[in-house]
């Protein structure tokens, strides 16, 4: 059982407090996504539950224990570094065999757990090659082979995927997937990418500036999102937001819509612009309309659908996609 | 004599040691630690092997300072007993005349040893040379 809980955990850096009180409980077996924009603490807070970066209040549980002050490989998690982090000097073999053979554990045993975890991330061939005479992509399996030999209650990702091509990331994003089934651990991954996000995550944490902005499945945060920051950054294209006067009429200190919640039409609608420019991704087209008063807007259409640059459309929300946000939720 | 060498020679080793090890990232030593490293594990076995290059570097360099050096073993090692082989080049020469057979003959003996060296080891040389020059 391994079961995260987090205390009212804080962190400063000097007189910078960087984490400002983080109240959350990850599920034994769960896939936890922490989101957020750079800069806003997802590596720090990680690193705290790693044991890599001391806590300056509060307290971490893991499967139950408190690990607040524990060493890191007291904790029973493995971590899988953006860098991938691979000893350069030892051998595929020797890389994902160093944990155990810090442990002590018989030469022969070691052989025998790594060649099995070889087998499930299609490392064999691979197993006596140092790790510069490896893909990006291989460093990356061989790096969560790593951590999966010390076979730990709590997975620790720091934005593994960022160093890979689109291709090879989506493929990864399938395969950690498949891995998290098989493996049944709990997983605690940060990213910038939200797209990663919604499609891995059973839970995602989203942050801001230090602090949880809401917590949620996927779904919840795109149908709910609670403020206008998570609104914002779940979601691709992102939502269209309207604040100040433009809102108020609206009824709202805040006024959102998502760009799939448009309709677009030619001769009728509650707004009138014009098009700026057109994004034709293939199944679908981005519109970028000016509209008077609002200012631009994004709308999606499906891909057939074309507009001339200049040409006039009406636009129209659908009501009951619409967010407002009164100005408690705001801030 | 060896004490006075480590002495003049120490402060440079210690910028190179100092530069090498700066450039190794900071995510090797927490993945030691994560994988469950005390402080000297992860000195002895992650760092150190790290280090081979930049030590083959300083050896051959400081051996070659060392050999070649004719200053310190002058003003240090009075008296003929324990003098280098560099010192031993300037029993030829004098003022007036210069024995030059046998200077030119103790110049090859001299040359030997190097040689030797450098003909057994040519291959570590040159990897230490290079890996000390384009990954500081
Ligand atoms: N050792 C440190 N000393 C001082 N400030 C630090 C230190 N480490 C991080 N910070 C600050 O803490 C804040 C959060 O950093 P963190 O690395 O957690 O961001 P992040 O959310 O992971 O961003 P990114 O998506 O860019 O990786 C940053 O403003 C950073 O400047
Ligand atoms: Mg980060």
């Amino acid at each position: 059982m391994a079961r995260v809980v987090l205390n009212a955990l804080r962190k400063s850096f000097g007189a910078v407090e960087v984490i400002k009180g983080v109240d959350l409980d990850v599920e034994d077996g769960e896939f936890c996504v922490f989101v957020g924009p750079s800069g806003c603490g997802k590596s720090t807070l990680l690193r705290m539950i790693s044991g890599l970066e001391e806590v300056t209040s509060g307290t971490i549980e893991i499967g139950g224990a408190d690990v607040t002050r524990a060493e890191p490989s007291k904790r029973g998690i493995a971590m899988v570094f953006q860098s991938y982090a691979l000893y350069p000097h030892l051998t595929v073999r020797e890389n994902m065999g160093f944990g155990l053979s810090l442990a002590r554990m018989p030469k022969d045993q070691i052989a025998a757990e790594v060649d099995k975890v070889a087998a499930i991330l299609q490392l064999e061939p691979l197993l006596d090659r140092k790790p510069k005479a490896l893909s990006g992509g291989q460093r990356q399996r061989v790096a969560i082979g790593r951590a999966i030999v010390r076979d730990p209650g709590v997975f620790l990702f720091d934005e593994p995927l960022s160093n890979l091509d689109a291709a090879l990331r989506s493929q990864m994003r399938l395969e950690l997937t498949d891995l998290h089934a098989r493996l049944g651990a709990t997983m605690i991954y940060v990213t910038h990418d939200q797209v990663e996000a919604m499609t891995m995550a059973d839970k995602i944490v989203v942050l801001n500036a230090g602090r949880i902005e809401q917590v949620g499945t996927p779904m919840d945060l795109y149908e709910r999102p609670a403020t206008p920051f998570v609104a914002g950054f779940i979601g691709s294209p992102k939502m269209n937001l309207f604040e100040g006067e433009v809102a108020r009429r609206m009824g709202a200190s805040v006024y959102g819509i998502r760009p799939e919640h448009l309709k677009v039409s030619d001769d009728d609608g509650t707004w009138q612009g014009t098009v700026r420019h057109v994004e034709r991704l293939g199944a679908d087209t981005i519109l970028h309309v000016e509209v008077p008063d609002l200012g631009p807007v994004l709308a999606r259409i499906e891909g057939h659908r074309t507009y001339a640059h200049g040409a006039r459309v009406y636009l129209t929300p659908d009501p009951e996609r619409e967010f407002r946000y009164t100005p408690s939720a705001v801030d | 004599m060896i004490l006075i060498q480590v002495a003049y020679g120490l402060s440079f080793c210690i910028l190179l040691f100092r530069a090498f090890i700066s450039s190794i990232p900071r995510d090797l030593d927490e993945a030691a630690i994560v994988d469950g490293a005390t402080p000297l594990q992860v000195f002895f076995r992650v760092i150190l092997p790290l280090l081979k290059p930049v030590t083959l570097t300083v050896i051959v360099v400081q051996s070659i300072t060392i050999f070649n050096d004719f200053t310190h073993p002058l003003y240090y090692l009075p008296g003929a007993e324990n003098i280098t082989v560099q010192l031993t080049l300037y029993n030829f020469q004098s003022q007036f005349t210069s024995q030059l057979n046998l200077l030119f003959m103790n110049i090859l003996l001299i040359t030997i040893p190097p040689l030797l060296v450098f003909v057994f080891f040519n291959r570590q040389i040159v990897a230490g040379m290079t890996s000390g020059a384009v990954k500081g």
